[in-house]
């Protein structure tokens, strides 16, 4: 890349060999119209950094990135957003909404009712867990902490869960929709 | 007992994007990103917000002191915080001076120069804890807590019934006992056990109903004298319990309350015991004290967030704990050590197990 940094080929295989992977972790917790910002902001900090990238656990890595570069934007679109709102508040005919203001909810079923009553670092380390299928010490790196600070974390996350999933099944709060099931996912 | 869901499964269920189906949501276009890359040159990567996202600070609204320090921690250096009983957010001094980005770990931190040492030892391991005499290492691989010698050789897994919890199991002063947690059904950890290296017995020290209390974690440890087992103890489920430090012989029998309104006990070799004072939660126990044996305290260090993992060294010289609400996004906790006797503490960028009262074993 003209003014970069060379990597020997190895920013070109972590970039085929994981977008799909990145992809999906964004698409999981964004809308389709934010993916690609943040896509790119991952892969270029990928690229930056790529004599940094802990050979044998990118995955991770890279997720990590994703992380913060969401949780960045998230606060960047917060503050857009307040500032919206006060315009709004002047104009009231006018609606506009962030794509950032909620976790994205295009599939809905009782578990994700429960999942989004929890505090987003609860949400995060189940997410992790369930969806992007990582082990303790994956999602230790994923979110820059040890595996015994997950692994309370991750305990903590999953009763909290519990309570909320009953309560909000005692609630009825919401009706069972159809949602994709994940074939043949590992324990 | 009422049939528990395994939340889990169903969040699995759940999944909106399946991993098999993950090359569907490729959105990122090829020209998007050479669009990108071609935009950033060398200059960019010298930056010091340039370090990894996950260590990266947010700039943004943060004193420029805490900037300064998380920028210096960054850079592999150290930073000097306050040592008087002030709040540890203020920084004094911070040491910016760049350095080899970590090894991956496990490594040592020498705490005292922050230089990093890569280990070579045991793979897929987690949850280190060297010994006391510093010739053997205790840890977890595949789930199973093990033995091996220092150097990662001669690994020996610890026949445990039902398996232990993934925490930090501890030595006996004398390195002849461990002590440590195991899980109870559901996932949630239980009662206490001491396994006697020699002869692989192994003893149940406490008997308790854990399902009424909201913090399972008892983080045990032992007394100087390694007769007693100290850990502490929620004294109901609700969210804000209240703590206390108890104490069980090491054969087993009737706990005893040690400290009334404690948590995170852990005895220094001489005999006083360092733990945090009135943690209602485990999110404002903000005072982390010292108490001689007749009786009198002096505070060791204070945070804004509750302070959590009290770890003293072998020598007793320096106690290492992590501050940050529990509950919160973890990207705050901050670790620090404080030195005992001058108060003075310093503040890491990752956790470690003591190996000596200046080097820390840091693990994956």
């Amino acid at each position: 890349v003209a003014g970069g940094m060379p990597t020997d080929g190895r920013f070109e295989s972590l970039y085929d060999e994981y977008r799909a992977a990145v992809g999906a972790y964004c698409r999981r917790r964004l809308p389709r119209d934010a993916i690609d910002d943040v896509m790119a902001e991952v892969f270029e900090t990928g690229w930056r950094r790529i004599d940094h990238i802990p050979v044998g656990a990118e995955l991770p890595w890279l997720y990590g990135v994703a992380r913060n570069v969401i949780a960045n934007q998230r606060r960047g679109v917060s503050r857009r957003t307040r500032l919206v709102s006060r315009l709004l508040a002047r104009t009231p005919d006018r609606r506009q909404e962030s794509t950032f203001d909620s976790e994205w909810s295009g599939a809905t079923a009782p578990i994700l009712d429960a999942l989004a009553t929890l505090a987003p670092s609860d949400q995060e380390v189940l997410r992790l867990r369930a969806w992007e299928e990582l082990t303790i010490t994956e999602i230790a790196i994923v979110l820059g902490t040890t595996a015994h600070a997950v692994e309370m974390r991750l305990s903590r996350a999953k009763r909290r869960l519990e309570r909320a999933l009953e309560s909000t099944k005692q609630n009825g709060l919401t009706e069972a929709t159809p949602t994709p099931i994940a074939k043949g996912t590992a324990s | 007992m009422n049939e528990r869901i395994d939340v889990i499964d169903e969040l699995r269920r759940a999944n909106p994007v399946p991993n098999e189906q993950a090359d569907e949501f490729t959105y990122l276009s090829a020209a998007r990103l050479r669009g990108e890359l071609r935009g950033t040159t060398d200059a960019t990567v010298t930056r010091i917000d340039d370090a990894p996202s996950s260590r990266r600070p947010t700039w943004r609204g943060w004193p420029l002191a805490r900037a300064a320090a998380v920028a210096a921690v960054i850079a592999g250096g150290l930073v000097v915080v306050t040592g008087d009983g002030e709040r540890n957010t203020r920084v004094e001094t911070a040491t910016a001076s760049v350095s080899e980005p970590s090894p991956p770990p496990p490594y040592l931190l020498d705490v005292d120069t922050g230089e990093r040492t890569a280990l070579n030892i045991v793979e897929n391991a987690v949850e280190f804890q060297p010994s006391p005499d510093g010739t053997r290492l205790l840890f977890y691989q595949d789930g199973a807590l093990s033995i091996a010698d220092a150097d990662g050789s001669g690994v020996v897994a610890i026949d445990v019934q039902g398996g232990p919890e993934w925490r930090p199991a501890r030595w006996s002063p004398d390195g002849t006992r461990i002590v440590y947690q195991e899980k109870m059904e559901g996932g949630n950890v239980g009662n206490l056990f001491v396994h006697e290296v020699a002869t692989g017995r192994r003893t149940q020290v406490t008997h308790l109903d854990l399902t009424t209390a909201d913090w399972f974690w008892l983080a045990p440890s032992f007394s100087p004298d390694g007769q007693d087992v100290v850990f502490h103890l929620a004294r109901d489920a609700s969210s804000e319990p209240g703590f206390d430090v108890w104490s069980v012989p090491v054969t087993g029998g009737d706990p005893e309350v040690l400290v009334e309104d404690a948590a995170w006990p852990r005895y220094l070799p001489d005999g006083r015991l360092v733990y945090v004072a009135s943690p209602r939660s485990m999110r404002d126990g903000d005072t982390l004290v010292i108490a001689a044996a007749d009786g009198s305290t002096r505070t060791l260090a204070e945070a804004v967030n509750g302070i959590r993992r009290v770890n003293v060294s072998p020598g007793g010289a320096r106690v290492e704990y992590v501050t940050g609400d529990p509950d919160d996004n973890q990207d705050d906790d901050r670790v620090y050590v404080v030195a005992v006797e001058s108060g003075e503490a310093s503040m890491l960028d990752i956790e470690g197990e003591w190996v000596d009262d200046h080097t820390l074993l840091v693990g994956p």
